[in-house]
C-alpha cells in the first residue's frame, strides 16, 4: 500500500480520510445492526427450531413441513397471481394517467395530482372498514348503486374472484397515484429536443412514447417494478383487513399466513420459516427482473 | 426540478382537439371521484351515532354525532394517544432523517470497501417481512435496561430506534447527494475545513427539498404504523392512535361512530400536512426514482 | 489498512450481533408457586394490570370499587384492547418468557388451548386456590379451563345459546313463537315469514364463507363440538356432524339464508329487518340493544329449536375466561382480583347487570335480576331462560388447531350452501384437509 513512504501527519491524514466514510455511516451500522440484523438472524434461528422441542439443536421440520403445508402452497399461488396482474395494472395505469398529467395544456394539474395521491398517504386499517361496508354483499354501497342500475349484486366479498378482484381495485386504489407521481417526475426530466427530433422525423405520439419516453424512464420503470413487487409479495393489509383472506383462502397472502401463524396460533418457528422462504421469493423475484432489465439494455 | 414546459410531448396542443380534451377531463374526474369517495364516506360516517353506521339504505350526508363521538373518544384517552403518536413521529422523523443522511452522504461521496456490500445490507431489510423480526425484537427490548429503564417495553425509544436505518430514507438520500458535484465539496476542503463542517456546512445545505421530502415520508410511516407500537407499547399511557383506535373493536359490540371518527381524526392531520407541503411529498416520491 | 478497517467494522458488528443472540436465545418460562393463601385482605399488596376487550374491560373496571372495599391494598389498573390485539400482545409475551404480560388477561375460551398447549406454564396454575369453586361454574366452561388435571383459568362469561326473534314480524306472518320445538317447525315458519314479507325478510344470517357459528351451536347441541373429540382425533365424519350440515343446507335451499359479510354483516340485518330470527350467545343481547335501539320491545328469544322433538335445545356459543400470566411477581393480588371479580355474586352481578356480562359463576342466578322480566326484550324474563339453559350444555373440545378447524369448516360450509356439494362429502374432505394440516388423526 505504499503508506511507509509518507510522512506521520500525512499517514494520519490518509488514515483519517480513510476512516471519514465508516464514521459517517456508524449511526446506522449501529441502529441496523442491533435492531434489524439481531432479530434477523435470531429469527432465522427460530426457524431452524423445533417449537415444543427448543433444545433438540438445528433441525429442517419447519421447512420440511412447509413443503408439504397446502395452505402454504395456497398463499403462494394467490400472491403469484397478484402479483402478475396487480403489478402490471398498478403501474400501467400510473403511466396513462401521468402521460395525461403531463400535458401543459390541461388545468387544475396539481389538483388531479393531489387527489390521486391522497389514498398512499393514509393508512390501510382507516380506510378498509370503509371499503367493508361498501362491498358487503347484501347491505352495501356498491350493491346498492349497481341494484339501482338494474345491476345484479356481486357478492364482492364472498365469492373467489369477485374478492380477488376486490384486493386488486384496493391495491390499485392505494398506490397508482404513488407510482404516477413518480413517473410524472420522470416525464418532466425527458429533453424536449428529443421529442422535437424525433417529430422532425415524423414521428407519431404513440412511436415517440415507445422509442423515447420507455426508454428514458427505463431506470424509473425497473426501480417501481421492483419496489411494486416487493410490495405485493409482502401483501398483508389488504387481504387481512378487506378480504379476511377468505373466501376459504382464496386471497390468502403469504405475509397474512404468517401473521396468522405466528401470532393467532402461536408457532413463531414455523412461521419463521414461513417468512424466510419468502426472502427467498422476493429475492429471486428482484434479481429476475433486474436481469432482464440488464439484457433490455444491451 | 426539471422545466415544466417541455410537458406537451405526446400531445402537442394542435393535437389535442376540444372533444379530445373533454373526454381527458371526463376520465380525470371519474378517477378523481374514486379517490376521493372513500374518505368523503369516512367522515360522513365519523359524524353519525354508531347504531345509524350500519343503517341501510346508507346515510350520504353528514348526521349529527360528530362532537359526540369525539367526546366519546377523547374520555377514552385519545388525547394522550394523539400526544404520542405526534411525539413518536416527530422525534423519528428528525433522527432517521439525520441518520440517512449521514449514511446517503458516505455511499454516495465516499469510495470504500465494502460499499456495495453495506449499501446492499441496508436494502435487504426491505425484503423481510416485518411480522418475524417483531419477536426477537420484542425479546430485545424487554432485555435491554440501560438509559434508567428496567425494561424498554413501552418506552418512546422502543418504537422510534427499530427502524431508524430506513433503507428508503438511506436510498434516497445517496441519490440526491450523487447529484452533488464533488468541485464543490473539495473547494471547501482545500479551504481547511474538517469532514465533518463539508457535510454539514456545504453537502446538507444543498439537500433541503430532499431532506424536508423524507422527513415527511417519515413521519407519515411512523404516524400510520400499527403492528409494531401495538406490540411494544403496553402501557396504556404509551399506546399510539391506530392501536387507541383499535380498541374499539371489542368482542360483541364495537363503537361503529368513534371508530370512524378515531379514523377521520388519525386521517385528518396527515391529509394537512399533505396538502401543506406537496411540493416535498412530491418531489420525496421521485428524488429518489428519476436518476435511477 | 482499509482493508482491516472494513474487518474490523463487520466483525464488531458480528460480534455484537451474537452477543445480542446469545443473551436473547434462554427464553425459560418462569413457574410460580402455589397458594400462599394470605388470609387478610389487607395483607395482600401491590399493583396490578388487567387485559381485556372494551366493553369487558368497562365491566371489570366497574368491580374494582367493591374489590378496594375488601383489598385497599391494591391499585388495580385495566387496559382495554381491540379483539386481536390481545393475542398479538399475549404471544410476543409469553414467546418471551413472560416479558410485557399483564397480571390479569382475558381470552375467549376457545384461544385458551393455542396457549397451554404451546407454552405449557404460561399461565399460573390456580388448582390449589380455584378447585373449591368447581361445582359453582358452568360445567361445560370448567371442563375447557381445566387442562391436565390442572387449572389455567378461570371461567368469565358463558355464551348460552338462544334464538333472537322479531316478535312483530313473527306476528305478522301469523306465527306463533310457542310453536316452534323442532329445527322443521322453525323451517316452516321461515317460509311462512318469507311470504307474508314478500321475500324480504329471511330466517337467519349466514356469513357462509367466513363463519360456521351455525354448525358449531348444532354440533354443540348434539354433543360432537367442535371438530375435535376428547382424545384429540378429527371428529367431523360422524353422523351428526353431517345432520347439522344438511340441516343448514336445508334451510339454504329453501332460500331463508341472508348470505352476510362478517361481523359488521350479521350486525346489519339484525337492525335492517333483513333477518327474522338471530342464533347467537346471550352476548348478542348487548349488541342488539346497542345497534338497534329503535326496536325496543319488538326482540324475544327462545331456545334453539331441538333437532326431534324433546330432544337437546342447549348449546354455548362464545364465551371467555380470565387467566394469570405466570410470569406476575403479583400471583396473590392478581387472584384476589379475579376471584372478587368472578367467583362473587356481586362481582359477576354487577357486571351482568351494567353490562350485560353473563356470568359462568351459577350462584350469581339467584339474584332478583335473573326473574325480572326486560323491557328491551317484549317485557319477558329471558335470563331465567339462559340461567336455566347452563347446566344442560353439553361440553365441547377445541385444541390449540380450533382455529384451523374453524377456516376449514367455513370453506366446506360455503362448498355445501354456495356449491350444493352433499354434506357428508364437504365434511369428508374438510375432515382430510384438516389432518393434513394438524397432523392429527381422524376419529373412526
Amino acid at each position: 500500500m505504499g503508506s511507509q513512504m509518507l510522512t506521520p501527519a500525512e499517514r494520519r491524514h490518509q488514515w483519517r480520510r480513510r476512516l471519514t466514510p465508516y464514521m459517517f455511516l456508524v449511526p446506522a451500522l449501529l441502529v441496523f445492526g442491533i435492531f434489524m440484523l439481531y432479530p434477523i438472524v435470531s429469527s432465522l434461528q427460530l426457524s431452524f427450531q423445533s417449537q415444543l422441542n427448543p433444545n433438540s439443536g438445528f433441525s429442517f421440520d419447519n421447512y420440511r413441513r412447509l413443503l408439504g403445508d397446502k395452505v402454504f402452497r395456497k398463499a403462494l399461488t394467490n400472491t403469484v397471481f397478484l402479483l402478475l396482474f396487480q403489478v402490471p395494472l398498478q403501474l400501467g395505469l400510473a403511466m396513462v394517467l401521468a402521460v395525461i398529467l403531463n400535458n401543459a395544456v390541461l388545468k387544475f394539474r396539481t389538483v388531479f395530482r393531489l387527489i390521486y395521491f391522497l389514498p398512499a398517504i393514509t393508512a390501510l386499517f382507516a380506510v378498509a372498514l370503509i371499503f367493508r361496508l361498501l362491498l358487503n354483499d347484501e347491505k352495501g354501497l356498491v350493491n346498492y348503486v349497481l341494484n339501482g342500475l338494474g345491476i345484479q349484486s356481486v357478492p364482492w366479498l364472498s365469492n373467489a374472484w369477485p374478492a380477488k378482484f376486490s384486493l386488486i381495485t384496493a391495491i390499485t386504489w392505494r398506490w397508482t397515484g404513488y407510482n404516477m407521481v413518480i413517473y410524472l417526475a420522470s416525464l418532466q426530466s425527458i429533453p424536449d429536443e428529443l421529442y422535437e427530433a424525433a417529430e422532425l422525423d415524423g414521428a407519431g405520439a404513440w412511436a415517440k412514447f415507445w422509442a423515447i419516453t420507455v426508454p428514458m424512464m427505463r431506470p424509473t420503470i425497473l426501480l417501481t417494478t421492483v419496489l411494486s413487487t416487493i410490495g405485493t409479495l409482502q401483501i398483508f393489509d389488504e387481504p387481512y383487513l378487506l378480504t379476511r383472506s377468505g373466501p376459504s383462502n382464496e386471497t390468502l397472502s403469504m405475509a397474512t399466513l404468517l401473521y396468522r401463524t405466528a401470532f393467532q396460533s402461536a408457532e413463531i418457528n414455523y412461521a419463521s420459516a414461513i417468512a424466510y422462504v419468502m426472502v427467498l421469493i422476493i429475492a429471486a423475484f428482484s434479481l429476475l427482473q433486474f436481469r432482464i432489465a440488464q439484457r433490455g439494455e444491451d | 426540478m426539471a422545466k415544466t414546459k417541455l410537458s406537451d410531448d405526446l400531445m402537442p396542443k394542435s393535437l389535442v382537439s376540444r372533444f379530445q380534451r373533454i373526454m381527458i377531463y371526463l376520465i380525470l374526474v371519474v378517477g378523481a371521484f374514486f379517490s376521493l369517495f372513500p374518505f368523503y364516506y369516512m367522515f360522513v360516517q365519523a359524524s353519525q351515532p354508531s347504531s345509524e353506521v350500519l343503517r341501510f339504505p346508507p346515510h350520504l350526508w353528514f348526521g349529527d354525532s360528530a362532537w359526540t363521538n369525539i367526546k366519546g373518544l377523547f374520555a377514552n384517552g385519545f388525547g394522550r394517544s394523539l400526544f404520542n403518536s405526534a411525539f413518536i413521529a416527530v422525534v423519528y422523523a428528525s433522527l432517521s432523517v439525520f441518520i440517512a443522511s449521514l449514511a446517503g452522504y458516505a455511499f454516495a461521496k465516499f469510495r470504500f470497501r465494502g460499499r456495495s456490500v453495506l449499501f446492499g445490507m441496508f436494502l435487504l431489510v426491505l425484503m423481510i417481512p416485518y411480522h418475524v423480526t417483531a419477536v426477537p425484537l420484542f425479546q430485545l427490548m424487554s432485555k435491554i435496561t440501560f438509559l434508567g429503564n428496567p425494561t424498554w417495553i413501552s418506552s418512546y425509544q422502543a418504537v422510534i430506534l427499530p427502524a431508524l436505518a430506513n433503507p428508503f430514507g438511506i436510498f434516497l438520500m445517496r441519490q440526491s447527494m450523487q447529484a452533488l458535484p464533488d468541485d464543490l465539496l473539495d473547494a471547501a476542503r482545500m479551504d481547511g475545513a474538517g469532514e465533518w463542517r463539508v457535510f454539514t456546512n456545504v453537502a446538507l445545505p444543498t439537500m433541503r427539498p430532499t431532506l424536508a421530502a423524507l422527513a415527511i415520508y417519515s413521519f407519515m410511516f411512523q404516524w400510520n404504523s400499527f403492528f409494531w407500537p401495538l406490540i411494544v407499547m403496553r402501557d396504556k399511557a404509551m399506546e399510539t392512535l391506530p392501536v387507541r383506535i383499535n380498541a374499539l373493536v371489542g368482542l360483541s359490540i364495537i363503537d361503529y361512530g368513534q371508530l370512524m371518527m378515531g379514523t377521520a381524526l388519525t386521517t385528518l392531520p396527515i391529509m394537512m400536512i399533505f396538502i401543506a407541503f406537496q411540493r416535498q411529498f412530491i418531489s420525496g416520491a421521485l428524488a429518489g426514482a428519476v436518476k435511477g | 489498512m482499509v482493508r482491516r478497517n472494513m474487518h474490523l467494522s463487520l466483525i464488531s458488528l458480528l460480534v455484537l450481533t451474537l452477543i445480542l443472540a446469545a443473551c436473547g436465545s434462554d427464553s425459560t418460562a418462569t413457574t410460580t408457586s402455589g397458594n400462599t393463601g394470605s388470609t387478610n385482605p389487607a395483607d395482600v399488596k401491590g399493583e396490578i394490570t388487567v387485559w381485556a376487550w372494551n366493553v369487558a374491560a368497562k365491566s371489570l373496571e366497574a368491580t374494582v370499587p367493591s374489590f378496594n372495599q375488601k383489598y385497599p391494598n391494591v391499585k388495580v389498573t385495566i387496559q382495554d384492547l381491540g379483539r386481536t390485539d390481545v393475542y398479538d400482545r399475549l404471544t410476543t409475551g409469553m414467546q418471551a418468557g413472560g416479558a410485557g404480560l399483564p397480571d390479569v388477561v382475558a381470552i375467549e375460551s376457545d384461544r385458551m388451548d393455542v396457549y397451554t398447549a404451546t407454552f405449557p406454564e404460561g399461565l399460573a396454575d390456580l388448582t390449589s386456590r380455584a378447585s373449591k369453586y368447581e361445582k359453582d361454574f358452568d360445567p361445560s366452561k370448567w371442563a375447557q379451563s381445566k387442562i391436565n388435571d390442572k387449572i389455567r383459568s378461570i371461567p368469565w362469561d358463558s355464551g348460552p345459546t338462544g334464538l333472537w326473534y322479531r316478535v312483530d314480524i313473527f306476528e305478522q306472518a301469523g306465527v306463533d313463537p310457542k310453536s316452534i320445538e323442532t329445527w322443521a317447525d322453525l323451517i316452516a315458519a321461515g317460509e311462512k315469514i318469507l311470504a307474508a314479507t314478500n321475500g324480504k325478510t329471511k330466517l337467519i344470517p349466514v356469513d357462509i364463507v367466513a363463519d360456521d357459528a351455525g354448525f358449531r351451536m348444532m354440533t354443540n347441541q348434539l354433543g360432537v363440538c367442535c371438530y375435535f373429540n376428547s382424545d384429540g382425533k378429527i371428529n367431523l365424519t360422524n353422523e351428526k356432524s353431517v345432520q347439522a350440515l344438511t340441516l343448514l343446507k336445508e334451510i339454504n335451499d329453501k332460500g331463508l339464508v341472508a348470505n352476510i359479510n362478517g361481523w359488521d354483516g350479521t350486525v346489519a340485518a339484525t337492525k335492517n329487518g333483513d333477518v327474522a330470527t338471530v342464533p347467537f350467545g346471550v352476548w348478542y343481547s348487548g349488541t342488539i340493544i346497542d345497534q338497534a335501539p329503535d326496536l325496543s320491545g319488538k326482540w324475544d328469544v327462545m331456545l334453539l329449536p331441538a333437532f326431534e322433538k324433546g330432544g337437546n335445545r342447549a348449546a354455548n356459543l362464545g364465551g371467555s375466561t380470565l387467566a394469570i400470566p405466570a410470569a406476575t411477581k403479583n400471583v396473590d393480588a392478581a387472584w384476589a382480583f379475579v376471584e372478587h371479580a368472578l367467583a362473587t355474586n356481586e362481582g359477576q352481578n354487577l357486571m351482568m347487570e351494567k353490562f350485560g356480562i353473563w356470568p359462568s359463576y351459577q350462584p350469581a342466578y339467584s339474584a332478583d335480576l335473573y326473574s325480572k322480566p326486560v323491557a328491551f326484550f317484549n317485557n319477558q324474563p329471558i335470563w331465567k331462560m339462559f340461567a336455566d339453559e347452563i347446566k344442560n350444555i353439553p361440553p365441547a373440545t377445541y385444541t390449540k388447531d380450533y382455529a384451523k378447524g374453524q377456516a376449514v369448516l367455513a370453506s366446506a360450509q360455503s362448498k355445501v350452501l354456495s356449491q350444493g356439494m352433499d354434506p357428508k362429502q364437504a365434511l369428508q374432505e374438510a375432515a382430510d384437509e384438516l389432518a393434513n394440516q394438524t397432523g392429527r388423526e381422524i376419529a373412526q
